[in-house]
């Protein structure tokens, strides 16, 4: 009796933490922003523009690529399969993403130029995609387990877009990582109380110093799903930006996306249909 | 010019001496023509071997192992390129290293120069790739690059793994 009241401690710790963190409203709401950010639709294509901008540069670095993530669970599993069109240099340039939630994701570059597959750690989920200031973790998303979360308040935020200012009621959360990062000591998100959108999200590191700030820009309903059509990331220290632009016209929710396009096979010669989109538009 | 025999002994389908010796010539040709096509086809597979062994040998050098990267660290020999962005420089700064972010290096390869060996590195091991490709693009041929990320210490001390 003794040796069974030992072994079940551990699995009562699991079971307490779990339905704490489920019963938290705090841990509800990332739950339901991740939902609304990262799992809408089934599967998404569309193209991105990314335009990276630092002290010192007359235009910002410019890249466009192909954006197709497919949903394995909801809430759960992801594949993303990110292809580069734009510039010529970086063209077909591919990575792929398997997102998992309790262990590192499997993740694999392709770069033409050397036509190596690299494999990328899987841990280091913050560290810059393709020197930008958005890290792998901010574009495929965070699991709400791995922090402990707080409502702070609710407030009105407003952030102007297109020459109009855009007010939105929101929940504003304290994140504290479970488990120490290299990275991020904590984030605090402020949540869309209407779509659950996260609109504001402030990264603070282990200096207590805001390193990151991400801001949506621009939200519009696509094929009936609020989509950040608009977004940036400010990294204030490195004094630097990047925005991400979604290509409206080419944004697709729930069409037919094999599972084969996220195979390694497909990092050297993804199947046309799937990344070619109407240039002209 | 009436003699149809004067014709016919000009003309190649004549048989006698002057036959013999143009088929030793057709022959000589035929046998230089082999020679040529033999010495093409082995200078062009010499070549095309040659070629696979270099890509294979560049495809294998052209990663960093952790002892090189120590000791060129030690050296000074060599340019240990970190393209990890200023900020991250808080986390530790390796000695005889320089920093060239990564969004930067994209237009400002130029600085470096070509003749010696760069050996990129980061704190993962994909920047430096990055960082690789964008120098081995621009017509640097003395690049290698560190596939493993660097843990940092503020006192300046590091680990390769």
């Amino acid at each position: 009796m003794c040796i069974f009241t030992k072994r079940a401690i551990p699995y009562f710790i699991i079971l307490i933490s779990t339905l704490t963190t489920y019963a938290n409203p705090a841990s509800d709401i990332i739950k339901k922003a991740n939902l609304a950010k990262h799992y809408a639709g089934s599967n998404l294509k569309t193209r991105i523009a990314m335009l990276v901008y630092y002290e010192g540069a007359k235009k910002p670095n410019k890249k466009i690529f192909n954006y197709i993530k497919k949903d394995v669970k909801n809430g759960g599993k992801q594949k993303y399969f990110l292809y580069f069109t734009y510039p010529p240099d970086i063209y077909k340039t591919a990575f792929i993403v398997h997102k998992h939630i309790n262990t590192d994701d499997y993740r694999r570059l392709y770069l033409p130029a050397s036509q190596k597959i690299l494999m990328i750690n899987g841990e280091k989920k913050q560290c810059p995609f393709m020197g930008s200031d958005f890290s792998a973790e901010d574009i495929t998303g965070r699991h709400e387990q791995m922090d402990n979360h707080r409502i702070l308040k609710e407030e009105m935020y407003s952030v102007t877009s297109e020459k109009q200012r855009l007010h939105y009621q929101t929940y504003v959360i304290e994140s504290i990582p479970k488990i120490k990062e290299e990275n991020t000591s904590k984030t605090i998100t402020w949540v869309d109380q209407k779509t659950f959108l996260p609109v504001r999200k402030v990264f603070y590191d282990h200096f207590s110093e805001q390193y990151k700030i991400y801001k949506a820009i621009l939200i519009k309903p696509i094929n009936g799903y609020p989509t950040i059509i608009k977004s940036e990331m400010l990294s204030p220290l490195e004094e630097t930006k990047t925005v991400f632009l979604l290509d409206v016209k080419n944004t697709y929710y729930n069409t037919d996306i094999p599972d084969n396009l996220f195979e390694d096979s497909s990092l050297r010669s993804p199947p046309k249909e799937l990344i070619n989109f109407n240039q002209n538009e | 010019m009436n003699d149809p025999g004067i014709y016919f002994r000009d003309s190649w389908i004549f048989t006698g001496k002057r036959m013999k010796n143009r088929l030793v010539i057709f022959c000589h040709q035929i046998v230089i023509a082999l020679l040529i096509l033999i010495y093409t086809v082995a200078l062009t597979s010499t070549s095309f071997s040659q070629t696979t062994g270099q890509s294979e040998i560049s495809h294998q050098t052209s990663r960093a192992t952790p002892e090189e990267f120590k000791k060129y660290q030690k050296a000074k020999t060599a340019i240990l390129l970190d393209v990890r962005g200023k900020s991250e420089l808080r986390f530790g700064k390796i000695e005889n290293t320089i920093n060239i972010p990564l969004y930067i290096l994209e237009n400002n390869y130029q600085q470096l120069p070509k003749d010696k060996l760069i050996i990129t590195f980061c704190n993962n091991g994909s920047r430096s790739f990055f960082a690789y490709e964008i120098l081995v693009r621009n017509g640097f041929k003395k690049v290698k690059h560190l596939n493993i990320g660097v843990r940092f210490s503020k006192d300046g001390t590091f680990e390769v793994p």
